[in-house]
């Protein structure tokens, strides 16, 4: 005798049964085998049966200590609440001196000073930073390329180390830049405020060059590469990380990308899909693609990293990201894909005039007419009316892949995550059936992949995963150069 | 020593003269010398067991027991012998509580006041049964030597008292380890090879309260016939549910007492669970959690296994087998219980130095 404790399941791959419990715990079953646990028939000395219970799918007898270690797991699984709200993004300057494809709304001329954020507002932005829960907030300028208005950058880091000192919370600062125009004396003041370097690279020089222009329309990366040597010389190398955004450009040449990054001595590589916001129609035929087709072109790359990790340390985070929660009990933030959404109570975003969003996109739509999601201002609200406020309450509650058409019932519930502003963006709804939204076929699609790796059990891939996972590379047997 | 301070001690002497009188007792290889020397014991055959400082319990039929050794680092407290549990392969099995044992462990405490102390490890039977004993002797360790490292072992079952594993969090002071036996992942399992349903539940539910309170947790396993199979899963199963401990053991059995008397029904070979174990070790191991194996040789641990191999069985109980003289990894290996009534003989192969380890210990 025994009793079927909460869970989902699906088909991964075919013919197989997957189920995931509340843990985020998973198991893989023929399909007779399934049938044979749900029927209450299955023979309770076989080794599935024993897995099953030792993995809480099933109780017998007492069902309270399953239920107390279940209720453990899930409190730290969602942990991650507890750090409310801990990523705070400024949008110092909205002048970029770049003018890249895929980013076109939201950047303005050089000359245009009148969108630069003041000091004012930033360091009312900080008094509000240091008002959040989060015992270590993170403060990360962007733009516009946020170097541009360097003076309320240095003076905003100095003010926020000081409220640091004074809460005894330990504040992190990164700069999101193109690094064309950073200076020695610049760098220099990144290095004494241990402030980091997130960049962009889009691939070596012919694809990054395709979208990421200067405002004349011209090359990028050959300043960007010896930029990239300057600050690495001043801060080290592990200061200075790099995102890309997949483009219809670069969606068959990852393995190019994935060299360049290599090459450039990058510490891995974060596969990002372009996000569908902010660039003009005509654009979006020209960069866009479908979520299959990001899918695909995501799991080849995959396999071609996993086949580089022979020879080198080389993770790709988003799969890094994804097999941590599903191989781990600890919990991952990640603002873009968790449940609760992360909007507003994991990341926030103020705009130059310190206008407060749940995202950068809820900034974007706002800049095209829509403030749908406008939070308040710090100049004139107080950080209960934005943060408490009624309007982040609703957003959140209502932001749950627990209670989101189809997600409720998906067999990838427990590691997934949802994005009420694009629901919005695309439906009018914050909340809507995900069936066949885009943002649903690339998960599931990324998901099925990476449960068919761990169906495959190969021990080099497992090293691999886990090296990442554990940032332990000596967990994979390897010649490496470096 | 200054006269006023030798009631308590026990004389280690060649011979007795007047530098002697007024010790709690004598151990000398001397004779008998007269009124003035009346407990001890005389005409001992050698007393090179015996350093100074040990704590020793001198009985009329003439035993000297070592209760602390001075020098060594696996001394512990033996509170009680009773238990509740009955473990197919306890080597110590359980009795009922014999109040002299407690109050031994009490003057060990006493003698050991005001000595600086490394490590101490309460141990039985089942401490815990003593209840609020059991937490005056805690208490005693972590203040009265707040420099030692505290262990205690225990099948963790009264923890799953709230108030009880309260308590003793405040009388270990936050200082003391708590080595709690898990012996499977599956609860049948484990309440079988220990001797008691329910077992399982409780002692889980008992880590769960130690580490709600801050308390530092070891897990345990005993690897037998009734669980072996099991290890990956075992290891799986302390990720997904208690990766907070702060070591994770697999050890091997010490085949006397009750493992003794259920022999066929818990022995294994090592070489039988040498995959098992590897499995269990290295999934811990990727998964970043500090996992040792006690009691296991060298010779009989896969390649892999092997750099978690720790010696472990306490020295005076540590034998080799005649083949070990050759082995050239002999002073890092764990080698045999002395106390065990088999051993593996047969299938220990010495490493060769000049020889590829793979080939010399290789059972293929």
């Amino acid at each position: 005798m025994y009793s079927l404790l909460p869970f989902q399941f699906g088909r991964v791959p075919a013919r197989n049964v997957l189920v995931v419990n509340e843990c985020g715990d998973h198991y893989f079953l023929a399909e007779e085998v399934f049938s044979s646990f749900i029927e209450h028939r299955m023979d309770e000395s076989s080794d599935e049966f024993l897995d099953l219970k030792s993995k809480l799918f099933l109780y017998q007898d007492d069902p309270e200590l399953s239920l107390q270690k279940i209720a453990a797991r899930y409190r730290t699984r969602k942990s991650f609440l507890r750090e409310f709200t801990s990523l705070h993004m400024l949008v110092v300057t909205l002048r970029c001196n770049q003018r890249c494809d895929y980013c076109q709304a939201s950047s303005a001329d050089e000359g245009a000073s009148q969108f630069d954020m003041t000091s004012e507002t930033a360091f009312k932005i900080v008094d509000m930073v240091f008002r959040s829960p989060s015992r270590h907030p993170k403060i990360e300028f962007q733009g516009g390329e946020p170097l541009l208005n360097w003076t309320v950058i240095r003076d905003t880091v100095k003010y926020a180390e000081r409220k640091a000192t004074e809460t005894g919370k330990e504040a992190s600062f990164v700069v999101c830049t193109n690094l064309t125009a950073v200076t020695l004396d610049q760098l220099s003041f990144l290095r004494d405020h241990r402030v980091s370097i997130s960049t962009s690279l889009d691939g070596p020089q012919c694809l990054h060059d395709m979208c990421r222009k200067t405002r004349q329309g011209g090359a990028t990366h050959a300043g960007f590469e010896s930029k990239l040597e300057l600050a690495r010389g001043v801060l080290g190398n592990g200061s200075v990380n790099a995102l890309m955004t997949t483009t219809a450009h670069t969606l068959g040449r990852m393995g190019e990308v994935t060299d360049e990054y290599l090459r450039l001595g990058m510490n891995g590589i974060f596969i990002r899909s372009l996000n569908p916001y902010g660039f003009a129609a005509e654009d979006a035929r020209t960069l866009g693609y479908a979520s299959e087709s990001f899918v695909d072109c995501y799991l080849k790359s995959l396999e071609y990293i996993f086949e580089l990790n022979r020879n080198v340390y080389f993770p790709e985070y988003f799969a890094s990201l994804l097999f941590s929660r599903i191989l781990t009990p600890y919990p991952t933030g990640f603002v873009d894909l968790q449940s609760p959404s992360g909007c507003g109570i994991s990341g926030a975003i103020y705009d130059y005039d310190g206008s407060v969003f749940p995202s950068d996109e809820a900034r974007m739509l706002a800049r095209m007419g829509d403030r749908h999601f406008f939070l308040g201002n710090v100049l004139n609200d107080s950080f209960e009316d934005i943060f408490a406020g009624k309007k982040l309450r609703a957003l959140t509650a209502g932001a749950c892949v627990e209670t989101t058409p189809c997600c409720a019932r998906c067999v990838y519930q427990a590691f997934c995550g949802t994005d009420p502003v694009r629901n919005y963006l695309e439906t009018g709804d914050e909340l809507r059936s995900m069936e066949c939204s885009p943002f649903c076929a690339k998960h599931k699609g990324v998901f099925n992949g990476l449960f068919r790796i761990l169906k495959e059990n190969d021990p080099f891939k497992l090293d691999v995963i886990w090296s990442w996972i554990t940032k332990n590379r000596f967990l994979v047997e390897r010649h490496e150069n470096c | 020593m200054p006269f006023y301070r030798r009631s308590g001690r026990i004389r280690l002497a060649d011979t007795l003269g007047f530098d002697c009188l007024g010790y709690a007792g004598y151990l000398t290889e001397g004779m008998k010398g007269g009124l003035l020397h009346p407990d001890g014991i005389y005409a001992a055959s050698g007393t090179e067991g015996v350093e100074e400082g040990d704590i020793v319990m001198l009985t009329s039929d003439g035993t000297v027991t070592v209760l602390w050794g001075a020098n060594s680092s696996q001394n512990s407290l033996f509170v009680t012998k009773a238990c509740n549990c009955d473990c197919l392969m306890c080597p110590q099995p359980p009795a009922i509580h014999d109040p002299q044992d407690l109050v031994r462990a009490e003057k060990v405490l006493d003698c050991l006041r005001s000595r600086s102390v490394k490590q101490i490890c309460i141990t039985g039977g089942e401490p815990t049964v003593l209840g609020a004993r059991f937490l005056k002797v805690l208490e005693r360790c972590s203040r009265e030597h707040p420099e030692a490292a505290v262990n205690v072992l225990t099948n963790g079952k009264l923890f799953s008292d709230p108030e009880f594993a309260g308590k003793t969090a405040s009388a270990s002071n936050g200082k003391a380890l708590f080595c709690v036996s898990l012996h499977s992942d599956i609860d049948t399992v484990h309440d079988r090879l220990v001797g008691a349903r329910g077992s399982y539940a409780a002692a889980q539910a008992g880590i769960y309260n130690l580490a709600k309170l801050g308390c530092a947790v070891e897990i345990r396993h005993v690897i037998s016939k009734g669980n072996f199979n099991r290890l990956k899963r075992f290891s799986e199963q302390m990720y997904s549910y208690f990766p907070f401990c702060a070591h994770y053991a697999f050890m091997g059995m010490e085949i006397c007492g009750q493992a003794f008397k259920n022999f066929d029904e818990i022995n294994v070979s090592p070489l039988e669970y040498r995959d098992c174990l590897e499995e269990a070790v290295m999934s811990m191991y990727r998964a970043g959690l500090p996992v040792s194996v006690y009691n296991v040789p060298l010779c009989l641990c896969s390649e892999k296994t092997r750099p978690f191999a720790r010696q472990s069985i306490s020295s005076w109980k540590n034998i080799f087998m005649s083949q070990c003289e050759e082995c050239s990894k002999k002073d890092k290996c764990a080698g045999f219980f002395g106390t065990s009534a088999f051993l593996p003989g047969d299938l220990v192969r010495p490493f060769r130095e000049d020889a590829c380890d793979d080939s010399s210990a290789c059972w293929g």
